[in-house]
């Protein structure tokens, strides 16, 4: 009668890990994905923070609207 | 009654057997139906018996069936039994013991072991009897064959009621006949009830003992079974005899003793005899009562039939000493007790209780056993139960926790996706925002480097122009700077638009470095004025404009402030920025010779600040008076941006 809840918990602890295991997978793979969308939400941002430093640089007496205008080449339009 | 079993068996179409027997191949089945034929006339046909089992015998050993040899050898003791020849029955009881030893047959064990037994009974053997009878019924109740074991018990009965041990001849016959009535087994039914009406004349009741012999009777004449019809009518007669009814008890010893001299059986006439004569000694007919003792004695020594012996004996010992021949009575009386003595001596009673005692010992240590087997039985179910609700009990934990684990990671994958979904949508919202600014930003640079382009080189005309011709007229040259300065204002404002138009907002804070800057360079320009730019402290300076109306608010404060240096020839000019309520407050004041409003002819510069306090939803106003300086006030309100 032993046997019987020694194999529960053998049987249970596979299953923990087995679970365990697969969700580390699940975690890490998603994890990557995400890593990868937070980048190139960082790059858009990063552009619009670049363009908005340009054209914080317009000066109203100076009219230097040419140096405030900056085109960034790597955003594909 | 004793019964003898497997050598009486009345077929129900003998004739359809017969044609059988006759076309049948000599193999196994017909060895089989050689000894149902012969059990068949041992009852109905005595006589034409034996030539059936002997045929049969002689066929199973030309064919090698050990089965067949034994059965039909027990059916040929049987024979020999039923003629009173109880050696030649014995030695092929022998016979086929021996056969069913080799083949390790329970069956035949059981059979064979009673039948043997039988044969002790009649030759008052009791202790041998009971010894065979009790290994009969271990054998039956190992077969758990309820007839066998009724047919022992009954036996057993016998032999008690024979050593006169009649409480527990009535245990046993009850038993017996209790399982007979439940089987409906006519043959056993018909020695039951021979033998409880035995124990009812025991107990003087005579009226039931003589109905439970009909019963028997009945059946008996049923199955055409003359010896045993013989025997219960001998029984009844007697029952008769000891109620005193003798005339009823002469007609059933007469119709017994008729059926008896028909079978030549001399046992049951021995028997008839002696009864008949006792029944006459009762009536104090002593004549009739002697000549039927004689015969009935004489009979019981031929054929060794002892118990008949003894009460013939007793029987004739007591006319003798009624007649007065005294000598003769007691010489009869001696061997009457020699009779009873080798019937019931002591060895004999020790032994039975012996063998009573060992088959109760063995039957109790086969119930313990089998209590034991209950007992293991019962804790293994209770084993297997409890691994079935433990097992079940594990299994749904197990279930649970893999029902936990699927829900967890569904959770899971859920906000994952969930997490994932809402970058995405992050992620599309700035791409198209990025794309959207830079594009816009693109088309602003093709209109900046365009169309700017093409007005300065209209301005840029125009001053060539006036170089070209330096004697033009006044009013041309004015009319062609103005032109000029059009142009130049135009490519200003178009900057400024382009500006605001990519730059979303701007903060307050910022806007302020901007006017500071501005009056600051002012300062430099004109170097005897002072200027005074405060805010107060209810503006908050993290708010934020829209680009337009941050260029608008500055466009306005330096367009007063130009116009103060320019027109108004001030000393002093103040800007000042405050906020009550939602309202916003800019004014700008100096101290410079002023102007009548209702008089002065408003420039672009004043349209100009009218114009962008309109864009701004709010109001500007001018006051001026001349000598005493301009204030002029910018208001809008928070809520209308």
């Amino acid at each position: 009668m032993v046997w019987i809840p020694i194999s529960i918990v053998i049987i249970g602890t596979i299953i923990i890990f087995w679970f365990r295991y697969t969700n580390k997978a699940i975690l890490t793979e998603n994890n990557m994905l995400l890593q990868s969308i937070e980048i190139e939400i960082g790059i858009h941002h990063q552009q619009i923070q670049t363009r908005k430093a340009y054209l914080k640089t317009y000066h109203f007496l100076k009219y230097n609207l040419s140096e405030a205008l900056i085109i960034q080449p790597e955003i594909k339009i | 009654m004793v019964t003898s079993l497997h050598g009486q068996e009345i077929l129900k179409n003998i004739d359809s057997s017969l044609t059988l027997l006759r076309k049948a191949a000599p193999d196994t089945s017909k060895a089989i139906l050689f000894q149902k034929i012969g059990g068949h006339y041992n009852v109905t046909a005595l006589d034409s018996a034996k030539a059936f089992f002997k045929e049969g015998i002689q066929l199973s050993e030309k064919i090698n069936f050990p089965k067949g040899e034994w059965m039909n050898l027990n059916g040929l003791g049987n024979f020999h039994e039923r003629k009173t020849q109880y050696d030649s029955a014995m030695y092929y009881y022998n016979n086929a013991l021996k056969i069913v030893e080799t083949l390790q047959s329970t069956i035949g064990f059981a059979i064979v072991l009673n039948n043997i037994a039988t044969i002790h009974i009649r030759k008052a053997e009791f202790d041998t009897a009971l010894n065979f009878l009790f290994e009969a019924l271990k054998a039956e109740e190992k077969l758990k064959n309820q007839n066998g074991i009724a047919q022992s018990y009954n036996n057993i009965g016998v032999v008690y009621y024979y050593t006169e041990n009649f409480e527990k001849t009535t245990f046993y016959l009850e038993k017996a006949l209790s399982i007979q009535e439940e089987l409906g087994n006519q043959d056993g039914l018909q020695n039951g009830y021979n033998n409880v009406g035995a124990i009812y004349d025991y107990q003087k009741k005579f009226d039931e003992a003589i109905a439970s012999y009909t019963k028997a009777l009945h059946i008996a004449r049923a199955q055409g079974d003359i010896k045993q019809e013989a025997s219960f009518l001998t029984n009844i007669a007697l029952s008769y005899s000891q109620k005193k009814d003798f005339t009823q008890a002469k007609i059933f010893f007469n119709k017994s003793l008729a059926l008896r001299e028909s079978i030549k059986d001399y046992n049951g006439m021995a028997h008839s005899f002696v009864s008949f004569g006792q029944m006459y000694f009762r009536q104090e007919k002593y004549k009739e009562a002697s000549e039927l003792l004689v015969k009935g004695v004489a009979l019981s020594k031929e054929h060794k039939a002892l118990l008949t012996l003894r009460e013939g004996l007793s029987a004739q010992s007591e006319i003798a000493a009624a007649l007065g021949n005294h000598k003769l009575a007691n010489s009869l009386l001696y061997e009457f007790i020699a009779v009873k003595d080798s019937i019931l001596n002591a060895n004999n009673t020790k032994a039975i209780t012996e063998i009573e005692t060992k088959y109760q010992t063995e039957k109790k240590e086969k119930e313990i056993l089998a209590q034991r087997a209950k007992i293991a039985e019962n804790e293994l179910k209770i084993k297997r139960k409890n691994i079935l609700f433990y097992g079940s009990l594990g299994l749904a934990i197990l279930l649970g926790l893999l029902g936990y684990l699927f829900y967890s990671k569904q959770k899971l994958k859920n906000n994952q996706l969930k997490k994932e979904s809402e970058l995405k949508q992050a992620l599309a919202k700035i791409e198209i925002q990025n794309t959207l600014q830079e594009q816009r930003l693109r088309i602003s640079r093709d209109l900046h480097d365009n169309i700017g382009a093409q007005l300065t080189f209209i301005i840029s005309s125009l001053d060539n122009l006036k170089f070209g011709f330096p004697e033009m007229q006044e009013k041309l040259s004015h009319k062609l700077s103005g032109i000029s300065t059009f142009a130049s204002q135009t490519i200003y404002e178009l900057r400024d638009t382009i500006w605001a138009m990519n730059k979303v907002d701007i903060l307050f804070e910022d806007l302020q470095s901007r006017i500071s800057n501005f009056i600051n360079q002012a300062q430099s320009a004109a170097l005897g004025v002072q200027f005074n730019f405060t805010i107060a402290s209810s503006v908050d300076q993290n708010k934020i404009f829209t680009s337009v109306q941050g260029m608008n608010m500055y466009r306005i404060i330096q367009e007063a402030v130009n116009n103060a240096l320019k027109y108004a020839n001030a000393s002093i000019i103040d800007v000042h920025i405050a906020k009550e309520a939602n309202t916003y407050f800019i004014t700008i004041t100096d101290n410079g010779k002023g102007f009548n409003p209702q008089t002065i002819e408003m420039g672009n510069g004043l349209l100009n600040m009218e114009k962008r306090a309109r864009d701004l939803r709010g109001a500007i106003e001018i006051n001026s008076q001349e000598g005493k300086g301009t204030k002029i006030e910018l208001q809008f309100s928070e809520n209308n941006i």
